[in-house]
């Protein structure tokens, strides 16, 4: 038997087949569970925001637009839920307002990165992952949120801009502009963490 | 600030000045009473200005402000601006990138893989989350279970028990079901009419284009290049309710004459002034002759082709992924036929998707030989791809 589509999966559970709500679970919680544990920065955070998704998912399955795609709109929600609970986190600790975010170089024009200067591990020189990964989440958190958003979105999902544009309904110009701006702030906050002595 | 500031310029005689204060006094609500207060605030009045922001120029204002935030942050070399959009265009396979930019996109490829890969993934534990969550929805089920439980139990400590509401809203079922098919028979035959209504407005709308555009019937994209022509709001050149919204937006007959009464989702005006087409599929009432081939109907051609009738629900049942049934009937008038309209502005109602020459409205040509429905020994079950075509000007197909 063909796997079924996500899409037919939710319509099979919206007609009744509590599976297909656990399949659907199963089958994307590897992929949300990392897109969230970067997004919120902890764990904990991250498991929440994955449970009140698909809680939203549930609560919000009549109005899927079936002949959209399941994952974009699945991750569109996680996107918001994760914003609703970074909003609050901010709210409650006003102190890391002034985290540094801009890196601290102070002048006034932009700065230029070079991905070809900067040292980024290939998928087989894994140094100690844990201290990695630590290092990559460090360099996600200092990028401002709606960079970080669009970062993930678009490693996670591998969509092209048209797609982006659509599901995050924002102009196509906007999405180019705000994903090269995202790569560039990871990509100088990566440079900055992984090599301590470096500018920041 | 007083009157006095403006003692070294030109000054208003005394009385305008104490006017003046009154009326500043006063919040500039002159006194009904007090006239020359009322003088100045109607010199004061041509002042203000009828200007409105537009929501465009919101949005541009918007858009430059974000460009500003986002020069203000480092900008990548311009050879990784391009290996970025090289590679995202290649769906994040940098092998599939230009040798050019390559070695930058693997780059760009590697950064990615930086951030999407974390520690181990501990399966326990993300069984245990697939529970959690599990239990977390079903919580959420008994909650809005429990809380009708609950106003029942409120219901029933105002003194009326359960059993007698149960007995009066027996009664009124009762009641129901002899006058509910009465009534809703008499809804549908209003729902008819209505939309009957909208198809005679609308032949007169196309009678009035094709008179103004050479006999042609409206056409919002010239081509379409192997497109699909189902997704409604994604494009005009990928959808063929754009062709018919086209009609609307040019003038000739407002969208409450497109919007069936037998639709509930169909919009009776535009969703923003700029819209060219409707959003989605299901605010679609009516299936409209597919106009992106090489051949398309004339309006009063001689061969009086079906150009519109109520919506197709081969498309609506082909976009979903399901089989079809030729068939059937559209859903908009509790799938009992379809109203249609043919080039000669005559509008009827149809029992049947296939005319009486034998063509199905809902099929093109090719598909309908292929399927040989006409001799009435089968009646198989088929799809749409959403980019076929009419074989000819009077092969007719319609959709969305």
């Amino acid at each position: 038997m063909p796997q079924r589509s996500d899409e037919q999966l939710l319509e099979d559970y919206r007609q009744g087949d509590s599976a297909a709500f656990r399949s659907l679970i199963e089958r994307h919680q590897d992929d949300l569970l990392r897109f969230l544990v970067r997004l919120t920065g902890d764990r904990s955070s991250a498991e929440d925001v994955f449970q009140e998704t698909f809680l939203q998912v549930h609560l919000s399955m009549d109005s899927f637009d079936p002949t959209r795609r399941f994952k974009p709109w699945m991750f569109t929600i996680a996107a918001n839920k994760a914003r609703d609970l970074l909003r609050k986190r901010v709210r409650r600790q006003e102190v890391d307002l002034s985290a540094p975010v801009a890196g601290g170089s102070g002048d006034s024009g932009p700065t230029y990165v070079d991905l070809m200067e900067i040292d980024i591990p290939p998928p087989d020189r894994r140094l100690e992952s844990a201290d990695q990964d630590r290092l990559v989440q460090q360099a996600v958190d200092r990028m401002p949120l709606s960079l970080r958003e669009i970062l993930l979105l678009a490693y996670f999902q591998r969509l092209s801009y048209a797609q982006i544009a659509d599901e995050l309904e924002i102009p196509l110009g906007t999405v180019k502009s705000r994903l090269h701006a995202a790569v560039a702030s990871f990509a100088k906050h990566w440079r900055a963490v992984s090599t301590p002595n470096s500018p920041t | 600030m007083t009157t006095n500031d403006f003692a070294h310029s030109d000054a208003l005689v005394s009385a305008d000045a104490q006017a003046l204060d009154r009326l500043l006094a006063a919040g500039l609500s002159p006194d009904p009473a007090d006239a020359r207060a009322h003088r100045l605030a109607s010199l004061l009045s041509l002042l203000d200005s009828t200007a409105k922001a537009s929501p465009t120029l919101v949005d541009v204002t918007m858009t430059r402000v974000l460009r500003a935030a986002e020069s203000h942050g480092p900008r990548l070399h311009h050879l990784d601006d391009e290996a970025l959009d090289a590679w995202v265009m290649a769906g994040g396979d940098p092998a599939a990138v230009p040798a050019s930019l390559r070695e930058r996109a693997h780059r760009h490829d590697a950064l990615a893989r930086l951030v999407t890969t974390t520690g181990d993934a501990d399966h326990h534990a993300l069984a245990a989350l697939a529970d959690r969550t599990l239990a977390r929805v079903q919580a959420e089920i008994d909650r809005r279970e429990s809380a009708l439980d609950l106003d029942q139990i409120r219901r029933r400590r105002t003194g009326i028990r359960l059993s007698d509401l149960l007995s009066v809203a027996a009664v009124v079922l009762l009641g129901m079901s002899v006058a509910l098919p009465v009534l809703s028979a008499v809804r549908e035959q209003g729902r008819r009419a209505l939309c009957l209504g909208n198809l005679g407005t609308t032949a007169a709308a196309l009678s009035a284009y094709a008179h103004a555009n050479r006999d042609s019937m409206p056409v919002a994209a010239a081509s379409m290049g192997g497109n699909d022509w189902w997704s409604v709001g994604r494009g005009i050149d990928r959808s063929n309710s754009a062709n018919l919204f086209a009609l609307s937006r040019a003038g000739y007959v407002p969208l409450s004459s497109l919007a069936c009464p037998g639709n509930p989702l169909a919009p009776t005006a535009p969703a923003s002034a700029d819209a060219t087409d409707w959003r989605r599929l299901e605010e679609v009432s009516y299936s409209y002759q597919i106009m992106f081939g090489p051949t398309r109907p004339t309006w009063q051609d001689p061969a009086n082709a079906v150009v519109l009738a109520d919506r197709s629900p081969v498309v609506l049942r082909a976009v979903a992924g399901h089989a079809v049934n030729p068939l059937e009937n559209a859903p908009n008038h509790l799938s009992a036929g379809q109203h249609v309209l043919r080039t000669d502005a005559s509008a009827a109602w149809a029992s049947s998707p296939v005319l009486k020459n034998g063509d199905n409205i809902w099929l093109p040509r090719a598909i309908e030989i292929r399927l040989d429905f006409g001799s009435g020994r089968n009646r198989p079950a088929t799809s749409l791809r959403g980019n076929e075509l009419p074989s000819a000007a009077d092969d007719t197909f319609l959709g969305p």
